[in-house]
């Protein structure tokens, strides 16, 4: 099996029938990321970029191919933020993989915990269910407070942007659990720029790797080695990793059909959002001033039941690696 | 025909009836969609033919966190 260039076929992408060789394959992956970036026009001039990095292949691909595309831009800055959640055996292992890439690729770097900032790492909550006094579902808990910290730590880092690794499956996911779960609130924000109604202090988020599919990151990660971590979080759990593989198993059955998924929900956002058009503002938390929906953010609401008083907002905890 | 196979962590020696690399993750019940395949150390495409002896490495490619 040989790609067109007549080389050895390293990888066949069934949703279109094409076989590429190593080179030709990075090359097609480079140009659709700079594709995605420039149409929805998610990097301008002056900007200064925090990548969110856990050391995983997205977020590893995704600060290198910035540091590649944006990295002689004099006009451009990108600094790497890493969110240590506080998971022994696993976080701690893919953080010593964050330093050497940043050290690698010469990029400022720092690394906000859980503990540090909000009292509680994701093994104390763990902990707690575990000894039975809450019933918590870890990734809850790890998905807010991570991207609290994150856009904290850009907003005080003078960031224009975050920019996440989230891929194709990713989306494709966060999408369906929304539609299964009804909430269109949160349906209308999402799409590949921020929605209509946002606020000075939520910084906006760009997702360069949003039409690439999982697999072909980590072909990616793997043939420019990268260097990433491949481990996974002992606390996996929840309704997201049954729709990955729902997803996953049609997908091998009716190639293209994350695809056509997240680009009829692309499709249909304009509409979504004219409808949802009377959503309560974006307003800020009594408690903590952050930017949210409620009376109280989710963060305030998720650090009460853990018992944390948040009232006082200082600035974050971090310590820079790089 | 025998294959030495490394699939999550583990190293086997297994007997196989299938002779391209997709028909291999068909036999053990592996979705292709989670998963990257090298044989004998190189990333190959699903298509590609396997042959006695071997070395099939299969790395999960999808994660959590
Ligand atoms: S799997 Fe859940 S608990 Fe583990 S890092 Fe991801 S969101 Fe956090
Ligand atoms: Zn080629
Ligand atoms: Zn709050």
């Amino acid at each position: 099996m040989n790609c067109a260039c007549g080389s050895k076929a390293i990888y066949t992408r069934k949703y279109e029938g094409n076989s590429y060789c190593a080179p030709c394959f990075k090359d097609q992956f480079e140009k659709r990321v700079k594709k995605t970036i420039r149409e929805h026009s998610m990097v301008g001039k002056n900007e200064v970029i925090v990548v969110g990095l856990s050391g995983g292949k997205d977020s590893s691909v995704s600060l290198t191919l910035m540091k590649k595309i944006f990295g002689s831009r004099p006009d451009v800055k990108i600094i790497a933020v890493s969110i240590d959640e506080g998971i022994e055996h696993y976080r701690d292992k893919s953080l010593d993989v964050t330093k050497s890439l940043t050290q690698k690729l010469g990029v400022e770097h720092y690394i906000v915990g859980f503990k540090g900032n909000l009292g509680k790492s994701i093994d104390d909550i763990m902990a707690a269910k575990a000894a039975g006094t809450k019933n918590l579902n870890s990734c809850t808990f790890c998905g807010v407070f991570r991207r609290y910290l994150l856009n904290r730590a850009a907003r005080e880092l003078g960031a224009t942007k975050v920019c996440t690794g989230h891929n194709m499956d990713d989306e494709a996911q966060a999408v369906l659990i929304n539609y299964l779960k009804g909430d269109l609130k949160r349906l209308a924000r999402m799409g590949p720029m921020p929605a209509l109604r946002s606020n000075d202090k939520f910084v906006p988020r760009i997702k360069p790797l949003r039409n690439t599919p999982e697999k072909e990151v980590a072909l990616y990660a793997l043939i420019s080695k990268t260097g990433n971590y491949w481990g996974e979080c002992p606390y996996v759990s929840g309704i997201r990793f049954e729709v990955r593989d729902f997803l996953n198993e049609v997908e091998a059955k009716h190639a293209g059909t994350k695809f056509s998924f997240l680009r009829t929900f692309d499709a249909m956002l304009p509409v979504l959002r004219a409808s949802v058009e009377n959503a309560p503002e974006i307003t800020e938390c009594e408690n903590c001033g952050e930017p949210c929906s409620g009376e109280v953010c989710k963060v305030c609401e998720l650090l009460d039941k853990l018992g944390v008083d948040v009232t006082k907002q200082e600035a974050l905890v971090h310590e820079l690696v790089g | 025909m025998k294959l030495k196979i490394t699939w999550q962590d583990s190293e086997k020696e297994m007997e196989i009836k299938a002779s391209t690399v997709g028909g291999l993750l068909k036999e053990l019940k592996i979705n292709p969609e989670i998963v990257l395949v090298s044989v004998n150390n190189e990333i190959v495409p699903e298509g590609s033919a396997i042959k006695e002896n071997d070395f099939v490495e299969i790395l999960k490619v999808v994660s959590g966190g």
